[in-house]
């Protein structure tokens, strides 16, 4: 899950010329081939759409109950 | 892939919440604060996680219902999906066919999850032989350099 603040992210990611990372075709067929993994946009500053990842991937498939998640700041990266 | 009735319910839960937020997203052309490119980022990616789960409660359902019959399979790595369908289509929930077996319901879900790891062949014959299957399936050899 993409979780950053509103607008950095948008400049990262065109910057970084990687029109794959918003292409969401085919169970995220683009993504997962280019760079064997997906990532999900949720603007922490946007509305309650975003939101959805971040409580759907808290969300444990078997019990219903909430698990821990690791987030990663891409902008605080190198 | 659902196995079993509460990862069902579970999975059409998450389906009406993000149903809820695709059509939010639908309505408007844009967020305050969010760059359209990531605005629209965010409705392709809500579209494209309910594909997904709609996709894995039609596969249940349809197992569920009698829908599959046969697999033909190229690799012994998808036997562990084939014992997983076979017992949702005999419509056997995990501790149905645990007290079968003899074995705690945990056991049966942790092979499931695990893909059959660390199951023995014995024990995998057993579950296939409960659950009725049939193979009918040649084995080609590689033969070795001269």
């Amino acid at each position: 899950v993409i979780s950053t603040h509103a607008g950095r992210s948008s400049a990262s990611i065109r910057r970084s010329s990687t029109p794959a990372l918003l292409t969401f075709d085919s169970g995220r067929a683009t993504q997962k081939s280019r760079y064997g993994g997906e990532l999900f946009p949720a603007e922490t500053a946007a509305d309650r759409h975003g939101t959805r990842f971040i409580d759907f991937f808290q969300r444990d498939k078997d019990t219903g109950a909430a698990k821990g998640i690791i987030g990663i700041d891409l902008g605080g990266l190198p | 892939m659902i196995t079993n009735q509460r990862q069902y319910l579970i999975t059409k839960a998450e389906i009406a919440k993000f149903e809820e937020a695709a059509a939010a997203a639908r309505q408007s052309d844009s967020s305050p604060g969010v760059d359209p490119l990531i605005h629209k980022a965010m409705g392709d990616a809500l579209a494209s996680q309910l594909d997904d789960l709609k996709n894995d409660v039609l596969e249940y359902e349809t197992l569920r219902a009698g829908g599959v019959r046969q697999r033909v399979f190229r690799s012994l790595r998808e036997l562990p999906q084939a014992l997983i369908e076979a017992r949702i289509v005999a419509r056997l929930s995990q501790r149905e066919l645990a007290e079968r077996l003899d074995l705690h319901e945990q056991q049966i879900q942790k092979y499931e999850a695990t893909g059959y790891a660390g199951a023995s062949l014995e024990r995998i014959q057993d579950i296939a032989d409960e659950l009725g299957i049939e193979i009918e399936e040649s084995v080609t050899y590689t033969v070795a350099d001269a």
